[in-house]
């Protein structure tokens, strides 16, 4: 039996109320919701709010997953849809300088090995993302960290590809703006 | 010097490589299990929505129903009060009539009876005079 088969037995089991078989559903996906979460709110304790809220709205939203569309696709759209509200409300204004040394030495090839903290890389994705519209955020997040491809970030945020493509354009060049000011 | 977007991509290949942890995994498994145990799903059957549509329905058009019932029994309360009244005063009018043709007939009957006397007496009367008559004849010859 392939994972895919796998996975809609386990979902259909949830879908019934099965509570061991949900549980196996959030064992295996909450850290790929936790590491689009952390990327997008760059707060470790929201995005574990945030983890624990998508979670809940999958266990209740269930019945409405269609078992022909990929589940990973439909638990990043609803994970996608609460960061961003959780975006808007937040509104950051963070500005931190001690952080500008962590990305200069980012853009170096010999520093890519170092761990950073989660404090650390929450505060660089911030500094670098925090003039960027959600939107904007959550298709660069996408894209670039969680590698997806652009029919399947339309699929999420519900977007056309073409808007797709523009807000990625118009984030990168933001970011290069701001790297600019590094004077990298 | 590289370019700008080699630095771009190289930083942001080294942000990708940079996972986020998550220590307390099993932790913040069971607090969501936790929270979906005490969150009951809304799953309704398909067929309990529609019985409850039907139902809510048929509640309206019975209330309904009803409240046009009622109106429209009020209006047959409200004719038969007229009726009845009409009713009454037909009655009171006929009882009068009934009273007023048996006066008429009382006194008809009574106006008969007068004439019967007056018609006796009018015959004694007669037969005195013609026995007046006799006599003063008798009393000539």
């Amino acid at each position: 039996m392939d994972k895919s088969t796998l996975d809609k037995l386990i979902i259909v089991r949830s879908v019934r109320n099965d509570e061991n078989a949900f549980r196996k559903i959030v064992e295996e996906y909450q850290y790929m919701v936790y590491s689009l979460s952390f990327r997008l709110l760059c707060n470790e304790e929201e995005a574990k709010d945030a983890v624990q809220e998508t979670f809940i709205k999958v266990w209740l939203r269930l019945h409405t997953y269609d078992v022909n569309q990929k589940f990973s696709t439909w638990l990043y759209a609803v994970s996608t849809n609460l960061c961003i509200d959780k975006l808007k409300k937040l509104k950051s204004t963070y500005q931190n300088t001690a952080i500008d040394e962590k990305i200069l030495n980012l853009c170096t090839t010999e520093n890519s090995d170092q761990k950073l903290l989660n404090s650390e890389l929450g505060d660089i994705i911030q500094t670098l993302t925090n003039e960027l519209s959600p939107k904007q955020k959550t298709v660069f997040t996408l894209s670039y960290f969680e590698e997806l491809e652009t029919n399947e970030i339309s699929r999420i945020t519900g977007l056309t590809p073409e808007k797709v493509k523009s807000n990625l354009y118009l984030a990168r060049q933001a970011i290069q703006k701001k790297l600019e000011k590094y004077q990298i | 010097m590289k370019n700008a977007d080699e630095k771009l991509e190289l930083l942001i290949d080294n942000l990708r490589k940079q996972k986020p942890e998550l220590n307390d995994s099993g932790l913040l498994t069971d607090g969501i299990m936790n929270d979906i145990a005490k969150k009951r799903r809304t799953n309704k059957p398909v067929l309990l929505i529609w019985v409850r549509t039907l139902s809510t329905a048929a509640a309206i058009f019975l209330f309904a129903l009803y409240l046009v019932q009622y109106s429209s029994d009020q209006n047959i309360a409200k004719t038969t009060t007229a009726v009845r009244d009409f009713e009454r005063n037909i009655k009171i009018d006929s009882e009068c009539i009934q009273r007023n043709k048996n006066r008429k007939v009382n006194l008809i009957k009574t106006y008969k009876c007068h004439l019967r006397k007056n018609t006796l007496k009018n015959k004694h009367l007669l037969a005195y005079y013609q026995q007046f008559i006799n006599y003063k004849n008798e009393n000539n010859n």
